[in-house]
């Protein structure tokens, strides 16, 4: 008994929602959201100039919310083929002392991302010129940037004695979320390798050659793993532990070392970024993540072969497309039928629907690695109760006109509803407001 | 019966078994620990061989790590769970198993609970609940209002024997203070007297310390306010320090004696081992009088630490 009860109330509800779904006019009214929508996106003015939430939003992504507030990366485990060196704000001598002692643990390649603009005191350069010259398996930072002949690298006074090298860049706004990187940039007819790809191409062959195989311009960062007071998801050793030999020998051996800056204090700022793993998902004041482990992270997701996919953009418009569909359908079902009841429906529906569509795509994100661009969905669901009123009107003018038919009425007349009203929603079809002339 | 359904019937028993076995095969599993991070001294006891603890020293089953008072590890238990340890002792892996607990909630789950949160989480606004908008100061912190300074390096002492004094400087023109000494809880008063000096020799504490314990001190202006700030020293046993300075003393490198006793000073003082250090110091500069960077180090360790 009970699992007919249920069959019958869930068909009830499906009605509720499918009643209208292939009336001519809920598919006009869903084409007429997208139409707005890309009227609206051509627009050459930022509307949100002086919009605080908007511009808040700017840099939002609903994946975030993962990392935010869902703990996505809590149980990564420690990159065990990557160890962290501090090198905090010691002097190029030091520098070049913690680089020897650093290679005497053999690791298999050093990658150093600090770069050394200009000269200075010469026997501190001597120095560290000395340990560059010495340790054939680093990797050291070129600057590069782009300007009218395309990519290039700036020349270093340190370039004759470090052979392999790589741009540190990241892809991101000034203070944006840093969501993607270069691995590859062309330097005249040359390929230049990212740090990153230069690292791998030194540690992992095949990892390198899948890389350069996929061609992309540009790859999303899969973060996974931070370090900061409360998490530690990379092995990181204080420069001075390294010089005083409180180092396991084996913790460095064959592994890819980094030497970067890093700080545990949240008000130094010093080449930190934000990344998606920011505590705030909305509206990032503080940047979280100190450069050098966005470094290890991309580093990470090359060897592990840990890419994110992103669906096509055909895709989050076929989804919008359907979705938006069958919300309209159930829009127009109260807006005609239960009028009173039209805002709390579609406010209510709105509310669930943005729920769960970003927990589809939060899901989606986390099991399959695949980013699945709800953004149009939600942004179609947001417009569809404004829409209909427009194309009510737009509707009306048709018919008055041209003699359109079609299903949106004089629902507000409640004298004229009455008259006209009936189970079957099709005997009204021709009722406008002002009738001009019938033809039915 | 076919090869074929042989086949089959061979596949599924080792399903079966697999599946039956495989809780057990996990529950069976021993927890690695890796030594992430160490401050102070820190060793590991393997097969009753106990060796310096290093980072990335990895910990079976049977190991075990001692904290000497002041220092602590932090461990990593198989790769994901992180712990620090802070108070002195032997731990055994075996009773830190608890720690490498991880919470298993899964993403899922995780957003429902978000949601529901921030759906049913209600904190008014500033103008009608200000008990939840007051979370601010509202200053800049300075510390506590006191006009005693006492040098970083004097903040740890480890003490062993001989003296050294325990001294602070005074902002004001003051010429009594109050010198406090307190058991490790930092609250119980072992001792409370007026001194006219900007010092207090540790051999004076003699009759109130013990082997093996921590003490804290503070000094305070006379008549003002009490001095949160409470300064550590340990009475480090004599056992204790002889294994550590022995190890201290082993090197493969070829020195003479003054510069054996400047390394061994150099690194007693970065182990806040303070009268040791001077003995050291000492030492090498009687070994070596025209030495003048053993001469420059002691001249400055002298004026550093007030000793006359």
């Amino acid at each position: 008994m009970l699992h007919k009860h249920i069959a019958r109330h869930t068909k009830k509800y499906v009605k509720h929602i499918t009643k209208y779904l292939y009336e001519r006019d809920t598919f006009f009214a869903t084409i007429a959201v997208f139409v707005f929508l890309i009227v609206l996106g051509m627009i050459p003015i930022n509307f949100y100039v002086l919009n605080p939430m908007k511009l808040a939003l700017k840099d939002f992504d609903f994946n975030d919310i993962a990392y935010a507030k869902l703990e996505k990366t809590a149980d990564v485990p420690v990159d065990k083929r990557i160890v962290v060196v501090n090198t905090g704000h010691l002097d190029r001598a030091e520098l070049g002392f913690l680089i020897e002692k650093v290679s005497s643990y053999n690791p298999k390649v050093i990658g150093l991302d600090i770069y050394f603009a200009g000269t200075r005191e010469p026997d501190k350069d001597s120095i560290l010129r000395e340990a560059f010259k010495k340790t054939k398996n680093l990797v050291g930072v070129s600057v590069g940037a782009w300007d009218k002949h395309g990519f290039t690298i700036e020349k270093n006074n340190f370039d004759s004695v470090i052979a392999k090298r790589g741009y540190a860049n990241l892809i991101g706004e000034e203070i944006g979320t840093i969501r993607y990187y270069s691995p590859f940039e062309k330097v005249g007819h040359e390929k230049y390798p990212q740090i990153t790809t230069a690292i791998i191409k030194e540690f992992d062959h095949k990892a390198y050659e899948k890389l350069e195989k996929r061609h992309k311009e540009q790859e999303f960062i899969n973060y996974k793993r931070r370090v900061n007071n409360e998490v530690k998801q990379y092995q990181v050793i204080e420069s001075e532990d390294m010089m005083a030999d409180n180092v396991d020998s084996n913790l460095l051996k064959n592994k890819i070392v980094l030497l970067g800056y890093i700080n545990f204090d949240h008000n130094d700022v010093e080449d930190k970024k934000f990344t998606p793993m920011n505590d705030k998902f909305a509206g990032k004041a503080i940047p979280d993540m100190n450069g050098i482990i966005v470094q290890a992270n991309i580093i990470s997701m090359v060897l592990d072969t840990d890419y994110i996919h992103k669906t096509p953009k055909w895709v989050a418009w076929l989804m919008a497309i359907v979705i938006g569909w069958i919300h309209m359908s159930l829009f127009i079902r109260y807006y005609l039928e239960s009028h009173i009841w039209f805002h709390l429906v579609a406010k209510v529906a709105q509310l669930f629907s943005v729920i769960f569509f970003a927990y589809v795509g939060i899901f989606v994100f986390d099991k399959f690695e695949v980013k699945l661009d709800m953004k149009y969905t939600l942004y179609v669901i947001a417009l569809a109760v404004d829409v209909i009123y427009f194309y009510e009107a737009f509707v009306g003018w048709l018919h008055r006109k041209f003699g359109y038919q079609t299903i949106f009425g004089h629902h507000h007349n409640p004298l004229e509803h009455e008259k006209h009203h009936t189970n079957d929603h099709h005997k009204h079809e021709t009722t406008t407001h002002e009738p001009t002339h019938e033809h039915h | 019966m076919n090869i074929t359904n042989q086949k089959l019937i061979m596949k599924r028993i080792t399903y079966f078994f697999i599946a039956a076995f495989f809780p057990f095969a996990i529950s069976a599993q021993e927890n690695m620990f890796v030594v992430y991070s160490v401050k102070g001294t820190v060793s590991v006891v393997e097969n009753k061989v106990e060796t310096k603890a290093k980072i990335g020293t990895i910990l079976n089953g049977n190991s075990s790590i001692k904290l000497a008072a002041g220092s602590f590890a932090t461990l990593l238990c198989n790769e994901t769970k992180m712990f620090s340890l802070n108070k002195a002792g032997s731990y055994s892996t075996a009773n830190l198993k608890d720690s490498c607990k991880t919470n298993n909630s899964s993403v899922s789950a995780n957003y429902m609970k978000y949601i529901w949160s921030e759906m049913t989480k209600s904190k008014g606004t500033p103008e009608k609940n200000r008990k939840n908008y007051m979370a601010n100061v509202g200053a800049v912190g300075r510390g506590d209002i006191n006009n005693v300074w006492v040098d970083p390096r004097l903040d740890s002492v480890n003490y062993v024997s001989g003296t050294i004094p325990l001294s602070w400087k005074a902002y004001t023109e003051a010429e009594e203070f109050d010198f406090k000494l307190y058991d490790d809880s930092k609250t119980k008063i072992l001792l409370a007297k007026p001194v006219k000096k900007k010092h207090v020799n540790i051999s004076e504490l003699l009759k109130l310390i013990q082997p093996g314990k921590i003490y804290y001190w503070s000094a305070t202006v006379k008549d003002e306010p009490e001095n949160t700030a409470r300064h550590y020293v340990r009475y480090v046993p004599k056992e204790e320090y002889q294994t550590f300075f022995n190890s201290l003393k082993k090197t493969d490198a070829v020195e003479t004696e003054a510069e054996m006793n400047f390394r061994l000073g150099f690194v007693l003082e970065e182990n806040h081992y303070i009268a040791e250090a001077f003995n050291h110091y000492m030492k090498a500069t009687q070994l070596d009088p025209t030495n003048s960077l053993y001469r420059y180090t002691f001249m400055s360790f002298k004026k550093d630490f007030e000793i006359k």
